[in-house]
This record gives structure tokens, sequence and C-alpha cells, in this order.
């Protein structure tokens, strides 16, 4: 990106470098740094980001044609501040040699929870310190966004549709709480990692059954013959197969209406479908266009590049909900965090937790 | 000094004078400002706030728990590391083969980034796979879940950063101990000093520059801890590990809320000066300086 100072990754998610942060002071000091990450819905506060709103509806650029998490979290208050750059989502990894060995049949695309959670039993094996499943317990984002797929699996919801009151503290809240505690704590089929690291080389040592993660992790497994299935539904439930995305953008910022014209015509040829598959086939990183990923052939050729990672890219279309886009998320996410530890540590019961957590919750969003 | 002398002087000073007033003095004074007001770093509204961030650091219950674990790593982290360094400058202050060899390794700690030691530190202490758990299984004990635990997290991280430093207070001891004179040893022999004896009231008294010099700089960095929170809990479980900068950390670019990280930072700096002082008026009383 030489010769332009005027674009940025805008993170959907708090990334836990601090690097993050550090790079993140300097559009308030008007620097020119290239590339910052910061959360989505502070980024939105910057005066000088662009809003892109008129750009995303010119002709040709089919804004339609990126997926809807990703349209959802470029969008802050109705305004489009960013042009999707990179898309993720959470599925199943599984290792095959362990569902043969447990005499398991593999995962299919219409499994169960209770499904999951039989599996992840049978897979446990504590002699040979063998997991069913993990999770991660640092009580970060990393900890909450992978419970927040539950909860809408369960036909929840984190907030209000007005994002003034937290909504997860109901059925659905208690269900997919329920459901991790049934494995943590009275199966303990779930090896619990505080570090957030310890989990991806277990699995690639063949100690660990299925993982709930995203296709980063994918290449971390060479030494496993791994399988990936979409997330399991609760049976009965309206949302089905659901899945969470954390999207990055492309963000513009104002440093001179020559420099955004140019920025701008930049971002839209960088994310028109030709260059989304030329990167997507060359990295292994998701197709940030529904066309790209559904044209024929194009799985085939993504799984040469990353063997499983077609999974992934079929499993963009779960994607149907995003994270409330506010600037007070980070703080809910640390409350949620907590509580999602201390049922998975046996620390306190699903439904005691809920009903702290949302008190918490509802003081924070009141605070604004 | 000639005017030309003067000019040569800080044209060579002025470079380094450059950066630390960029990077130490403007940071500073920056912070300050910023602990008096509403800043994220992003908007340009900053309000001007009062005190607001400093009340609001008083009635915030995670920084009284945050406060709490300091404290508590810190009467922990402090005399260990100094018993341990100690224990270990004794037993290599002497000519035995190989001398140089262990030396080299006690200093090693040192030289190991706190990246890989917490790596290693987490395997260790790994619930299922760690061998800390199997060492305690073969004399019986039940699996514990350190890093896991919110009541051993904190102790885990206690001993990591033990480990971490013994190296530095080994070389600080074996520097002191090579200047105990021989003089004084032998003369309390001749009068009947048990080995014990001697290094209690000979030794130790001429070591204790050292010990202070290592009480102070050791708490110094107790009450920054981060390193060893941020890469094995992140403050967790359940903000087990959160410790004041830790919370500060997360405060300004988590959530950032810089103001209110700017007044915790400002707090931390009060509370290690106010301990630094008492260290040395009370260290001033234990301390024999030789003429």
């Amino acid at each position: 990106m030489t010769g332009s100072n005027l674009i940025a990754d805008v993170e959907a998610k708090p990334m836990p470098f601090p690097i993050r942060a550090v790079r993140s002071c300097f559009p308030a000091l008007n620097t020119g740094e290239k590339f910052i990450f910061l959360d989505n819905a502070a980024g939105a506060q910057i005066p000088q980001v662009v809003n892109l709103t008129k750009v995303v509806q010119r002709p040709g650029v089919n804004w339609n044609d990126f997926w809807v998490g990703e349209r959802d979290v470029a969008t802050v208050n109705g305004k489009v501040i960013g042009i999707p750059a990179l898309v993720d989502n959470l599925a199943v990894v599984y290792n095959k040699k362990l569902f043969a060995a447990a005499g398991l049949p593999v995962p299919s695309a219409d499994w169960t929870w209770s499904q999951f959670q039989a599996d992840a039993k049978k897979l446990t094996d504590p002699a040979i310190k063998q997991f069913g499943t993990a999770y991660v317990t640092p009580g970060s984002e990393d900890t909450v966004w992978h419970w927040e797929a539950l909860l809408w699996e369960a036909d929840g919801q984190i907030l209000t549709a007005d994002n003034k009151k937290a909504a997860f503290d109901s059925p659905a809240g208690l269900k997919s709480l329920t459901t991790l505690q049934k494995m943590a704590v009275t199966d303990k089929s779930m090896y619990l990692d505080p570090t957030d690291s310890a989990y991806a080389n277990l699995f690639n040592s063949g100690k660990i059954g299925m993982l709930v993660t995203g296709p980063w992790d994918l290449s971390a497994f060479p030494n496993v013959h791994d399988g990936v299935q979409v997330m399991p539904a609760y049976p009965g439930a309206a949302a089905g197969h659901q899945t969470i995305s954390g999207p990055d953008n492309w963000v513009v910022f104002n440093n001179g209406a020559t420099r955004v014209s140019a920025a701008e015509k930049f971002l839209l040829w960088l994310t028109a479908p030709a260059q989304v598959k030329y990167w997507s086939l060359h990295t292994g990183d998701l197709p940030t266009r529904a066309s790209v990923g559904n044209a024929a052939g194009f799985n085939q050729q993504m799984d040469s590049t990353l063997p499983g990672v077609s999974a992934f890219v079929a499993n963009l279309a779960n994607v149907k909900q995003s994270r409330p886009q506010i600037p007070t998320y980070p703080k809910i996410s640390q409350v949620l965090g907590n509580m999602i530890v201390s049922v998975l540590l046996g620390k306190s019961q699903p439904q005691a937790a809920l009903s702290s957590a949302a008190a918490q919750v509802n003081q924070i969003l009141a605070a604004g | 000094m000639t005017a030309s002398e003067q000019f040569a002087g800080w044209a060579f000073v002025t470079p380094g004078v450059a950066i630390i007033l960029l990077f130490w003095a403007v940071p500073i004074v920056w912070s300050a400002v910023m602990s008096f007001q509403s800043n994220n770093l992003l908007t340009p509204s900053t309000p001007f706030v009062g005190l607001k961030n400093y009340r609001q650091l008083v009635h915030d219950p995670i920084v009284g728990q945050a406060i709490q674990h300091t404290l508590i790593y810190t009467a922990l982290f402090v005399p260990g590391t100094m018993i341990v360094g100690l224990f270990l400058a004794v037993a290599m202050n002497r000519q035995i083969r190989f001398i140089t060899f262990y030396r080299t390794a006690a200093y090693a700690t040192m030289a190991i980034s706190t990246i890989s030691e917490a790596i290693v530190f987490i395997w260790l202490f790994d619930p299922s796979y760690g061998v800390i758990n199997y060492f305690l299984s073969l004399v019986g004990v039940p699996q514990q879940q350190f890093l896991n635990s919110p009541s051993q997290a904190l102790y885990v991280i206690v001993i990591m950063t033990i480990w971490g430093w013994t190296g530095f207070s080994v070389v600080i001891y074996l520097a002191a101990l090579q200047g105990v004179p021989a003089a004084l040893l032998e003369a309390a022999s001749i009068d009947g000093c048990t080995a014990w004896r001697r290094f209690r009231r000979v030794t130790l008294p001429l070591l204790s520059p050292a010990s202070l010099f290592l009480a102070v700089w050791l708490t110094i960095n107790a009450l920054q801890l981060f390193d060893e929170v941020y890469l094995s809990t992140q403050g967790g479980p359940l903000n087990a590990t959160t410790v004041l900068v830790y919370y500060l950390y997360q405060q300004a670019f988590v959530d950032f809320n810089f103001g209110y990280a700017s007044a915790i930072a400002y707090f931390l700096f009060l509370v290690i000066l106010v301990v630094t002082a008492i260290q040395f008026r009370v260290g001033r009383r234990f301390t024999h300086y030789r003429s």
C-alpha cells in the first residue's frame, strides 16, 4: 500500500495483541499510519473515518454480494464505514482417526448439540488423557464468541434489538450455557484452556476429538487427519445451524479529497470479485464475496490450497447475525467472559451466572 | 570550558536527550494530562473531568481486587526471589569443578525471553498433561487445576516469575559475596563461631546493601507485573490474576478508557514512590556499609 496513508484495517473483534492498541493511537495523532486494528464501533467514532455508504452503492460494486455477516459489521449506526477485507467463521474440526477408534460415525451436516455432547463423552478417555473437545477460558472475547454462536443457534440474542438491554438471560441463554456446562463439569469431556494456545497443539497431537474453531487453525494441524463439519444445531430451534464471524474491514481515513477518492477507487478494485478470488485461492483466506464462494469448482480449488477449508466457505452462508456494533461491547464481553468461565469451572450454575451477568450488562448499557 | 566545547558536548547528547524527551518525558506529561480527561484517543473531544477518574478508581471493585492481587504477589515474589537467589549464590560461592557453568546456568533464566518462560510453565502446570501434577500424583496428591483455578493461578505466576528473576538475584548476591573479607570470617572462626553463626552474624550483615538494592528493585518490578499474566492467564480465571498493570492495559487498550487508565498509572506511580521511600527509610536501619 505504498504512496497512500489512507487505508486501515478495522477489526470486528478485540484483537488479543497490544500492537492493535498501540497502532490505534495513531489516527488521533494524524501521523498517517497505514494500517490500524481496532474495534469497529470504536473505529466508527473517529471523525476522519470516511462514510462509504454511497461508495458501495455505486454501479458494479454489488454490495449485496458481500456476506450478510460482513455487511452487518461494516455498518455502524446505519453508516457503511468499511469494505470487507477478511472473513472467517467457526465450525467443528474433528479428528477422523479418533472417531474411527471410538467406533463413531463422523459428524453429519444435520447433527445436534446432544450428538456433539455424546460424541465428546465417547471420545474422552482419562487413561490416555484424551478429551472429546476443548474450550478456551481466558475470559476474553475468544471465550465469548464461541458461546455467542450457541446462543444464536438456541434462538437467543445477546442484547435487545435497540441495544438498550441484555437479552441473553433467556431460555436460549440457559440452554446454550447448560450445553457447555454438561461437557465441562458433568462429563469432563472438555479440555479447558486458560492460555488460549495449548488447545491447538493438543488437537494436533491427537489428544482432542473435536474443536470448535476457525479456518485460521487448519494449517496448525499437519499431524492429524481432520474433517470439518458445520456447528451442530438445537432440534426445534428456528435458528438451525448458525455460526459467528469476525470480519475485518478496509477503512478509509480522510486526508484530503484527492486521496479519499484514490483510496476508494483502489479499494473497489481490490475487493472486486476477480481480486477476491485470486487472493483466496493463493492464501486460503475465505472469499469475502458470495459470488466467488458459490462459483462452480471454486471449493475444490480452495481445498487444494488448504484442505478442509471448503467447509468453512460453505459455512459462510450460516453467518446470519453479528455482534452488537456498540462502543461498550468490549466491556460487555468481559462480563460475558467471566460468566462463561465461572460456569465452566463449576464455580456457578448457568441460571445464576446469566442473571448476574445480565444485571451487570444492563448497568454498562445504562451508563453508556 | 570554551563555547565550542559546550556546543560539541550538547551536539553529542542531543540525539539521546531528544529520544528520552520524546519517549519518556512526553508520555509522562501527556498521561498526567489525560488522567484528568475523558479521553479515548479516537474522538477529538477530550473533556476535562477533574478528579472523576481518580474518584472512579476508589469505587471500582476490580481496582480493589487488582491492588490485593498485586500486594499478595509482591509479598511472595520479592522475598521468594531473594531467598532462592541467596541460597544459590552461597552454594555457588566456592571453588568447585564446573562452577562457571553453574553460575552461567543460574543466570540463563534472565536471558530466556518471558514468552518462552511462560510457555514452559504453562505446560509444566497444565492440569491434565503437566509434569507437576504427575509428580504430585506419585505422592498421592489429587489433580490440581493450577492456572484454571481462581485460588491457585496467582501462585503459579509467583513461582513462574521467581524462577525467571532468580538469575538476577544470584548475580547480585554472588558479587556481594565476593566482597565479604575472608579475614572477618576467619576471625569469627577463631573466636569459635559455627558456620551458621558466621553466615548469620558476619556474611548476612555485609550483604545488606545488596539485599536493600534487590528488595527495592524487585518490588518496583513486582508492582508492575504484566508480561507473565498477559501470556498465561490474561487476568483470569475470573479476574484472579488481574493485577494493577494488567487492569490498566485492559482499560486503555481493550476498552479505550485512556483517561481512566492514566489515572490508574499515576496511582501506581504514587504507590511505588511511597513503597520505595519506606523501603529506603526502614532499610537504612538494617543496612551496613563498610567504610
